[in-house]
């Protein structure tokens, strides 16, 4: 967390989270005891658009009678969070100041953890559902990522991987891929100093038999290297 | 300290914010962790560095925060 979103948890009139830690949590209540948590506007069955609908409410009621107002999010509160984005829009749209304090989601974490820079390889990501949803087409020279990979299919919310889904994502692999391909399920380490990420390299045909955890992120690695346009190299002075 | 390994979550908590009890910890973990009073099975979980047993412990400790929730962005209707 970087110390202008922790002064901003600590200065905020109120403070609504969403984490997935409960250490973290405690930390939240502990820097700024006007917090509260917004898990219980998630409920099994409650459509998910509802529930962001929800979240944007309870976020804007306080703005809208004169508080200042943090919301937390676990990771990037950008990144794969609909109601910061929406929320952000809708307190601007109604004249208010807000702003995204930019943080550390789960891309940041893997490349480090993983060594992969961007910039060498390219870089792609998806929701996992998503790629599987709209017959994504990866480019096979640049890295892949996707993301939510322990819940393909779950559109609720969820405790448990859902592990039913993996075998169309291998599909959709395997329609890009050579057989044997080596991917990697990779979940970022909350506490760094005492607990390494959880890294496993396998076949993208093993898939389904693995143990997927429940926040795992897949990285697919590239499994050949890029074509050059010597017409457009030629154009840029460098052949 | 209690030794039963509930105190795991205030120490993991000074260890993110106590820069002299991080270079302790990072030349002798296992010292570290019995000077804090923590239970020897709690050490034991800590030194295998497996997330999943850590966090497990956690919120063994911490009940009901293992809740977990998705921002799936995929809309099927759209």
């Amino acid at each position: 967390m970087s110390p202008e979103a922790a002064a901003a948890i600590e200065r905020a009139d109120e403070v609504f989270y969403l984490v997935t830690q409960p250490l973290t949590a405690q930390w939240i209540e502990r820097t700024n005891p006007r917090s509260r948590s917004l898990h219980d506007l998630y409920e099994p069955g409650k459509p998910r658009r509802q529930t962001y609908d929800e979240i944007v409410e309870a976020l804007l009621a306080p703005v809208r009678a004169g508080r200042s107002v943090c919301a937390a999010f676990y990771g990037h509160p950008g990144v794969f969070v609909n109601p910061g984005h929406e929320a952000i829009r809708r307190a601007r749209a109604e004249g208010y100041a807000a702003r995204m304090q930019p943080a550390i989601s789960a891309l940041d974490c893997l490349v480090a953890d993983l060594g992969i820079d961007p910039a060498e390889t390219g870089l792609q990501s998806y929701e996992a559902t998503d790629f599987v949803m709209y017959r994504r087409r990866p480019d096979t020279a640049a890295t892949l990522v996707l993301w939510q990979i322990g819940v393909v299919g779950e559109l609720g919310y969820a405790t448990e991987p859902r592990r039913e889904s993996l075998d169309l994502v291998v599909d959709r692999l395997a329609a890009a891929y050579p057989p044997g391909h080596e991917v990697v399920l990779y979940e970022a380490s909350p506490f760094p100093l005492v607990a390494d990420p959880f890294i496993e390299r396998l076949p993208f045909e093993e898939l389904p038999a693995a143990a997927v955890p429940l926040l795992a992120t897949l990285v697919v690695p590239p499994a050949r290297k890029p074509r050059r346009d010597r017409g457009a190299m030629k154009r840029l002075g460098l052949s | 300290m209690n030794g039963n390994g509930g105190d795991l979550s205030s120490f993991l908590t000074r260890l993110s914010e106590d820069t002299q009890l991080q270079s302790q910890y990072t030349s002798d973990p296992e010292g570290t962790m019995r000077s804090a009073g923590l239970s020897e099975d709690t050490i034991g979980t800590i030194l295998s560095r497996d997330l999943a047993k850590i966090k497990a412990l956690l919120e063994h400790e911490l009940p009901g925060g293992g809740f977990i929730m998705f921002m799936i962005i995929a809309n099927p209707n759209t």
